[in-house]
């Protein structure tokens, strides 16, 4: 028997993305960057060190706003969505494998993140002065892996995978702050919690490198690499080895 | 082909509770035949057939499709399958939303709009074709969960409840869909409350309640309109219970006969009116199938002699 043309429903995957998760993203962050830039283009040389430095801090608000909201809205119910409201019944009854739909999904979803986060930063740079677009493509890439991956993770084993994901993230980055400020006195099993819940502090140091225009943080990078795919990878193996309705 | 053996599903409250939905159900599936799955609600026909697409894994027993286990079976050959609880993307077109399907069946790319036109023009869907899911009727959309069910050849159709909504038109329709999906080497299973339907579809009927398979009525033996009688006479009944063995005199006076198909009604009374019976009134009760389901889900034994359980 023939299989499903898994690869040829990219395109439709590829509307989807562009139509319910990254529009919403886009329009915030155009509208966001618009405004700034329409406010100041008049009172600012962007060629002084004065303007250069209010564009990057304006450049560096606009992405974090993407990034975030770009990660959270791609990934929640990427794959509870279909569960809960029962689309699964249509297209896993096809010959596809599920793990292979939703791998296509996740990874089209990144890269389309990147892309715009990438023009984004082009049409910010064009419109002003000379901008860390690449450092911004890859802080949105690793933010996909990690955010993207966990998220994964949740929307795979549970339909509440939204509302815990930013439990989650919310709780990590109060926990790394708390562990990270000066004469910090954690208990000692807080600390070894905290070593273990999302790596965002490791995320910022990232990109705080990158947007001042530093090389790559290997280490750390690697360390929200390798905690973002085994979480994506933990959330194949959940499609692959339980009940998809529930 | 298909095969359940020992199958049981159960599910685990919040509160620790276990709700045993499907209980060591075992029966097979032959290429070539159709199998009805008819129970209450709330018996376990969707469990079984969420286990049978690989969507649930039984707690307990074993399914096999064509020697594989059902998801294995789903991804390497698909199902051609019309759930009870459709749903699609509200804001999907139907044409578009079938073209999608279309993919992901398998069907080649220079052949997707020609086979959406095909099972377009088949359900007569075609007026709606560009309108959104949404915008449908419970009737059209089934017809498009039909639409989309026959994409494509497979081997093992399932069908949930799939004359739901549909109006009686249709519902006639139904059985001339089923009767050409026939195939030497394609299995078919349809599970509906709808007796009268799987009396005419189906080859035999797994007859399910409270989890359990009660029965399998195998259809044909004595022909697929088998069924009980009621006679109105005059004067005394003797010839006519002498003439049909399991007869019973009901309380209004009427007799009523075992399950029979035409042959053996024509014959049964001829005997009777060569004995000297006065018949005012031939009427048909329930089928031979209606009198294995209310026998199977009252727990009792089915009105007359059965028509062929398993």
């Amino acid at each position: 028997m023939k299989r499903g043309r898994i690869n040829a429903y990219l395109k439709f995957q590829l509307g989807d993305f562009l139509i319910l998760r990254a529009g919403l993203p886009t329009l915030v962050a155009v509208m966001f960057g618009y405004m700034l830039w329409k406010q100041m283009s008049g009172s600012i040389d962007w060629t002084t060190p004065q303007g250069q430095g209010f564009a990057l801090q304006v450049f560096q608000t606009i992405a974090s706003v993407f990034i975030t909201i770009g990660s959270f809205l791609g990934v929640a119910r990427i794959v509870a969505d279909d569960r809960s409201n029962g689309y699964f019944r249509f297209l896993f009854s096809k010959p596809v494998s599920i793990e292979r739909f939703y791998a296509q999904q996740w990874l089209l979803y990144g890269i389309g993140f990147v892309a715009i986060a990438g023009l984004l930063g082009y049409w910010f740079q064009s419109a002003t002065t000379q901008m860390p677009v690449t450092g911004l493509m890859v802080v949105m890439g690793l933010n996909w892996i990690l955010i993207g991956g966990v998220g994964f993770l949740l929307s795979a084993a549970i339909n509440a995978d939204a509302a815990v994901l930013v439990f989650v993230y919310v709780l990590s980055t109060i926990l790394h702050t708390l562990k990270d400020a000066p004469f910090s006195r954690m208990w000692p099993w807080l600390k070894q919690l905290t070593r273990v819940t999302l790596p965002v502090h490791k995320v910022d140091f990232i990109r705080n490198q990158l947007y001042a225009g530093n090389s790559m943080p290997w280490m750390h990078a690697t360390h929200v690499i390798m905690y973002g795919m085994i979480a994506f990878v933990l959330g194949l193996v959940v499609l692959r080895r339980s009940s998809f309705a529930r | 082909m298909i095969s359940l053996r020992g199958v049981s599903k159960s599910y685990r409250s919040l509160t620790g509770r276990t709700v045993l939905a499907v209980d060591d159900v075992s029966f097979d599936v032959a290429p070539g035949e159709v199998l009805g799955i008819a129970g209450p609600n709330g018996a376990g026909k969707t469990t079984i057939i969420a286990m049978l697409l690989g969507f649930l894994r039984p707690t307990a027993g074993q399914i096999t499709i064509s020697g594989l286990r059902p998801r294995a079976y789903v991804e390497q050959n698909g199902i051609a399958y019309l759930p009870e609880l459709m749903a699609l993307m509200k804001t999907w077109k139907v044409d578009h939303a079938l073209r999608r399907l279309a993919t992901l069946s398998g069907v080649d790319g220079d052949r997707v709009d020609a086979e959406v036109a095909r099972v377009i023009s088949l359900m007569e869907v075609g007026e709606h074709a560009h309108k959104r899911v949404k915008a449908l009727s419970k009737g059209n959309f089934q017809r498009v969960g039909l639409a989309q069910a026959l994409l494509r050849e497979f081997n093992v159709v399932i069908f949930d409840e799939p004359t739901h909504g549909l109006d009686p038109v249709w519902t006639q329709r139904f059985r001339s869909v089923v009767s050409d999906l026939r195939r030497p080497n394609r299995a078919i299973i349809i599970a509906s409350h709808n007796l009268d339907e799987l009396d005419r579809v189906a080859d035999r009927v797994a007859i399910i309640d409270r989890g359990r398979l009660q029965r399998i009525v195998t259809m044909g033996t004595q022909g697929a309109a088998a069924r009980v009688y009621l006679l109105r006479l005059t004067g005394d009944p003797a010839a006519v219970l002498a003439a049909f063995p399991g007869a019973t005199v009901q309380p209004s006076g009427e007799v009523a006969l075992p399950p029979l198909g035409v042959v053996d009604l024509n014959a049964g009374l001829q005997v009777a009116l060569a004995a000297g019976a006065q018949i005012t009134g031939l009427s048909p009760r329930e089928s031979a199938l209606e009198a294995e389901f209310h026998a199977a889900v009252s727990g009792g034994q089915p009105a007359g002699q059965p028509a062929g359980a398993a």
